[in-house]
């Protein structure tokens, strides 16, 4: 049952992977993407650079972020026991921003303008999500009350954003720009070096989800619950904070803060395998990830509206719709 | 093998300062027995299991369990001996019955039983009669029920002894008979030790073997 589950999403996968390397702007014939993806001598030279080193990037980079802020949003909705938990809900992501526009329009403008500036961004937004990340983890210990904690992920994201709009009020246009262009969030910026980062970064998550994956379901229960059953808590909610701000921190960093994805493919991914089993729900919620983040960008090339722009548009209704389900929301019409 | 050995509380206390809500608890809980701790909202009973579980540190004194002093001991190692069950609502969509009582095999004690994994798993939900619900979600029980999928959960983890905080609070009275029952037989045939918290007198008139009555931080046999 599972497996069938799997692979349609597989296929879909597949489907969209075929769809984001045959589309864009420049219309390629099916004949001649063939010639250019077996690197033969007839290819158009203007095509292969198009497709090999645009497109395929681009795709691998959609759908490792794809995946990466899907299995950060199912740890934060786990780790934090709210379904309304994600990467941008409490703070990570507004971390990460700040992060970067402190960079981008303080001191390190000469930095990025250097060969190191998307790794300098990236540091900057890594080092920012983890401080945000650090600071409500130390809320979450000193209280129980999950509304309240939402409520200080929510009141740090005001924060950051108001020490950005003062640094945006003093910037130069360029710096303004780069922070800017960062914000609206794309896979376009991701050449195989980035994509190996975030790979890596992926890589060192799921590895350390296979260890703690038996515990995943466990910490559903709670604290009180999770250590009566023989789960050393501590640990493995550091461990689950280490992925969760890793994967968001990555992607964040090389593709910017894209909204959604994080908080709504493990929704998405719970109601297609039927369950909220964590040891079920790894690989749908990856491919699912994967699948989504290359179906924003599909749209938004397509559209040539900003990435994030597509993603929220898109996911925002599809989640309430999901949530309330189909006979409620006839009901509210 | 530590089958069959109690489990002694000496005079242990938390809290700090003026809110010193332990001040000295002792008690004794055996094996086959039912040991039950009443007292007033606020006595501190749920504290007291909270210690014992290991959830909120004791300032001073000792958990025993026959000679084994527990608090060195890590989460997986001292849950082969003591499994819970709290009043926290634990209700999860996606989530069946079966899958929360299955969560209580994590610990691998149940390979003592010499039964696979699975027929573990159903012989929990069996004694606890929850076959019909087994694979309801966990979200659209009745507390009562949910109280046993709870309780099943607790048995499938093996522990030698359940700490119950309240276990008959949410249920009518029909409920709470035939809990305490479940729990009776537990007891007697399984070897299971029970300390439980409870405001019912005449419940635990009928079925508590011990009962200590906690009060300003200290627990008296009754």
């Amino acid at each position: 049952m599972a497996s069938v589950k799997n692979l349609w999403l597989w296929m879909v996968l597949v489907a969209l992977v075929a769809l984001e390397i045959a589309f864009g702007s420049v219309s390629i014939t099916s004949l001649e993407l063939v010639q250019v993806l077996m690197r033969s001598p007839n290819a158009n030279a203007g095509h292969l650079t198009i497709i090999w080193d645009s497109r395929i990037p681009r795709t691998i980079a959609a759908c490792l972020t794809g995946a990466s802020l899907a299995w950060s949003g199912m740890l934060m909705q786990t780790l934090f026991r709210n379904p309304l938990a994600g990467p941008s809900m409490l703070g990570i992501t507004s971390g990460a921003s700040l992060g970067v526009a402190l960079m981008a329009m303080g001191s390190g403008a000469q930095l990025i303008a250097s060969d190191w500036g998307i790794a300098t961004l990236a540091s900057a937004a890594f080092a920012g999500a983890f401080i945000s990340l650090g600071l409500v983890l130390l809320v979450a210990r000193r209280i129980s009350d999950q509304a309240t904690l939402l409520i200080f992920g929510i009141m740090l994201s005001f924060f950051t954003s108001a020490i950005v709009d003062a640094l945006q009020s003093a910037a130069s246009n360029e710096a303004l720009r780069s922070y800017i262009n960062w914000g609206l969030g794309s896979f376009a910026n991701c050449d195989f070096r980035e994509n190996l980062v975030i790979a890596a970064a992926l890589g060192l998550s799921l590895f350390i989800t296979l260890r703690i994956l038996p515990r995943l379901n466990l910490m559903l229960l709670g604290d009180q619950y999770a250590l009566t059953m023989g789960v050393n808590v501590g640990q493995t909610r550091r461990s689950m904070i280490v992925i969760a701000g890793l994967l968001a921190g990555v992607s964040t960093a090389f593709c910017g803060p894209i909204a959604f994805i994080g908080l709504a493919v493990p929704h998405l991914s719970r109601k297609w395998m039927g369950s909220a089993d964590h040891r079920q729900n790894l690989l749908p919620n990856l491919l699912i990830g994967a699948s989504v983040a290359m179906l924003c960008d599909l749209i938004s090339r397509l559209t040539t509206l900003p990435l994030n722009t597509i993603a929220s548009a898109l996911g925002a209704p599809f989640v309430i719709v999901l949530l309330l389900g189909p006979k409620t929301f006839k009901s509210l019409l | 093998m530590k089958r069959h050995e109690s489990l002694h509380i000496e005079n242990i206390t938390a809290g700090f300062g003026e809110n010193l809500i332990l001040r000295g608890v002792s008690l004794i809980a055996e094996p086959e027995k039912i040991t039950a701790i009443q007292g007033r909202n606020g006595s501190g009973k749920s504290t007291m299991l909270r210690c014992i579980a290991g959830i909120i540190p004791i300032g001073s004194g000792r958990i025993l369990h026959g000679q084994q002093d527990l608090s060195p001991l890590k989460p997986m190692q001292r849950s082969a001996i003591l499994g819970a069950v709290w009043t926290e609502r634990t209700r999860i969509a996606g989530m069946t019955v079966r899958q929360l009582v299955e969560m209580g095999a994590f610990n691998g004690a149940w390979v003592k039983t010499g039964l696979t994994r699975k027929e573990h798993v159903d012989h929990s939900i069996e004694l606890l009669q929850l076959q019909s619900i087994a694979h309801q979600s966990s979200a659209e029980i009745s507390d009562g029920q949910l109280q046993r999928t709870m309780l099943a959960r607790a048995i499938a983890q093996c522990a030698e002894f359940l700490l119950l905080d309240e276990p008959t609070t949410y249920l009518d009275y029909v409920a709470k008979e035939e809990l305490m029952q479940t729990l009776k037989q537990l007891a007697e045939k399984a070897g299971t030790g029970i300390l439980l918290t409870s405001h019912d007198p005449a419940l635990l008139q009928t079925f508590a073997h011990r009962t200590y009555e906690l009060a300003k931080g200290i627990a008296t046999e009754l």
